[in-house]
């Protein structure tokens, strides 16, 4: 069996330079393809209906031969897909079809140099594919039909196929051909010029076997895809399209920016809110008047009439603690033990606190706070400022050695 | 073989700030807590176990330096410790203003090392305005004095 003889493959095309599939073409096509230049060596191809990998032209031999010098061997047309049986199901509008229609004019031309401008029409029920062809209705031939010698196309008038298109742009190709009752084309060289000029994405593949020859044509028809698209557009799973397509939209909030103000917030008003919060401890108000020095000198006899009613705690300069004129240790729990013992003893429920002028005022404050530890109600003595012996102080203060006189507070 | 890529990808040029909102804040806090540790460092109130907090609003506040030799003079500062000495009587004017606009306490921040006859001789003074009551400010207890 010679090559012509053989059923032809069919193969699923991928045109590199305008990311387009183009489905099920013969060898024979690709061939034709490839010397007219609607084909390149870098385009991709792989047996139709199939998932194999992608190899390109120019690594399968049989692709690169030179087309077939008989006009009905390249027109042949190759039956349907087996490799896509549910095309089978679809049989009267199913089919893969080339119609080969000869000129009139063209009678006296050789037989072997014609030319034939190949439409190849795919149309798979009604699936939508990424590539839009033309939809070639003819109910009276449910086989793939098999194309006339050109000897017969001479001498009879093939009928004018019904064409039916799926989509709703017939306008376009009534401005090709307006005098074309069965809407075909008139090709000749210039129109082919043209035509490769626009680049039409739709599968037109042409033999120019001679360059006298002139012929009448399927219609040229672009591919709609981005009309397609536009109006109705396909599910992703059957879109198929090697084109990187946008970044997704991510339409949720994110919130992690907004949480992480709101917690830096939160520890700005909590740091805020802590140094406007001064610890005191609050203490008795010291009498404004001074003592006068009748009393300075009633010191002793004083103290000893109120150590019936407080307990005496008495901080000399030196910081050396007494209670109730006991040595007592300057240390917190010392204090709150022994003061809690006078408590118990003599039922006295406040302290009074006498320092020195000259007394730190953190062994003033120790004393206060074991006071409060334990309940009690605490009284401050005013320390009578020391005498002065070289001048005062800022304060109003003498730095001499004090000549304490009590006064309650 | 040449598979086009789209030339009209969409390049994200949208700058995040979240990174420079962290890192203000940071500086903020780190700022706020500079400041008080500095505060601390001039005033070294003595610690005790049971003071209460006074809001910043709600008091006058007296600050008491330590003297800068021992038995030295300290000096009294209207505020947080920060601006110029005064007298008593300015600092009896400046409570009297704080009544007058609702703070109707004294916060004292007497530092440790400052006697207690200074301290007792400034709450006296202020003691002159009505409506008052007198603190003494503390801190946490840390250890003994």
């Amino acid at each position: 069996m010679n090559e012509a003889e053989r059923p032809a493959a069919l193969w699923d095309v991928f045109h590199s330079n305008r990311l387009e599939l183009e489905r099920g073409l013969s060898t024979e096509s690709i061939r034709v393809g490839l010397k007219s230049g609607a084909l390149d060596e870098d385009d991709l191809v792989r047996p139709a209906g199939t998932t194999n990998p992608w190899v390109r032209i120019a690594e399968i031999p049989e692709l690169m031969a030179p087309p077939s010098a008989n006009p009905a061997v390249a027109a042949k047309t190759p039956p349907a897909n087996p490799a896509r049986p549910e095309t089978a199901t679809a049989a009267p509008r199913v089919a893969t079809d080339y119609e080969v229609e000869v000129d009139e004019s063209l009678t006296s031309a050789p037989a072997a140099t014609p030319m034939i401008a190949l439409r190849e029409t795919i149309v798979q029920g009604n699936e939508l594919d990424d590539i839009t062809f033309p939809v070639i209705r003819d109910d009276s031939v449910s086989s793939p039909p098999v194309p006339p010698p050109p000897s017969a196309a001479s001498t009879q008038h093939p009928e004018p196929p019904a064409w039916i298109w799926e989509d709703d742009d017939d306008h376009d190709h009534d401005e090709h051909a307006p005098d074309s009752p069965a809407g075909l084309e008139i090709i000749d060289d210039d129109s082919q010029d043209a035509i490769a000029s626009r680049q039409q994405p739709a599968p037109s593949v042409k033999l120019e076997e001679s360059s006298q020859a002139s012929l009448s044509a399927l219609p040229v028809v672009g591919s709609r895809d981005r009309d397609q698209f536009a109006q109705d557009p396909p599910d992703e799973e059957e879109q198929f399209s090697l084109s990187r397509s946008g970044p997704m939209t991510v339409e949720e909030l994110d919130l992690a920016p907004m949480v992480d103000v709101a917690l830096q917030l939160v520890l700005f008003f909590m740091v805020t809110a802590t140094t406007v919060l001064f610890k005191s401890l609050e203490i008795p108000k010291p009498s404004p008047e001074t003592p006068p020095p009748a009393v300075t000198q009633g010191r002793s006899r004083t103290l000893d009439d109120l150590k019936d009613d407080f307990i005496l705690v008495e901080i000399d300069s030196g910081n050396a603690v007494k209670i109730d004129r006991e040595p007592a240790p300057a240390d917190r729990d010392a204090l709150i033990e022994r003061l809690t013992r006078a408590r118990e003893k003599t039922g006295r429920k406040a302290m009074l606190l006498s320092t020195d002028y000259r007394t730190l005022h953190r062994y003033a404050v120790l004393a206060c706070d074991a006071a409060n530890e334990i309940g009690l109600q605490i009284k401050v003595a005013t320390p009578a400022p020391p005498q002065p012996t070289k001048g005062p102080g800022l304060l109003g203060a003498p730095a001499s050695p004090p000549a304490n006189a009590p006064v309650a507070g | 073989m040449l598979l086009r890529r789209d030339s009209n990808e969409n390049m994200d040029e949208h700058i995040d700030m979240t990174p420079m909102v962290d890192v203000v804040f940071q500086l903020m806090t780190f700022m706020l807590f500079s400041m008080q540790m500095s505060s601390a460092a001039k005033v070294d109130v003595p610690p005790a176990r049971h003071g209460v907090g006074v809001e910043e609003t709600a008091a006058t506040f007296l600050t008491l330096t330590k003297p800068a030799v021992s038995g030295g003079e300290s000096t009294l500062v209207i505020g947080y410790g920060d601006g110029k000495p005064a007298t008593l009587d300015e600092a009896r004017e400046a409570v009297a203003a704080g009544v007058k606009a609702g703070r109707r306490k004294v916060v004292l921040q007497a530092d440790g090392d400052v006697s207690e006859g200074e301290v007792i001789k400034v709450a006296a003074a202020v003691s002159k305005v009505e409506g008052i009551t007198v603190h003494v400010g503390v801190q946490d207890l840390k250890g003994t004095p």
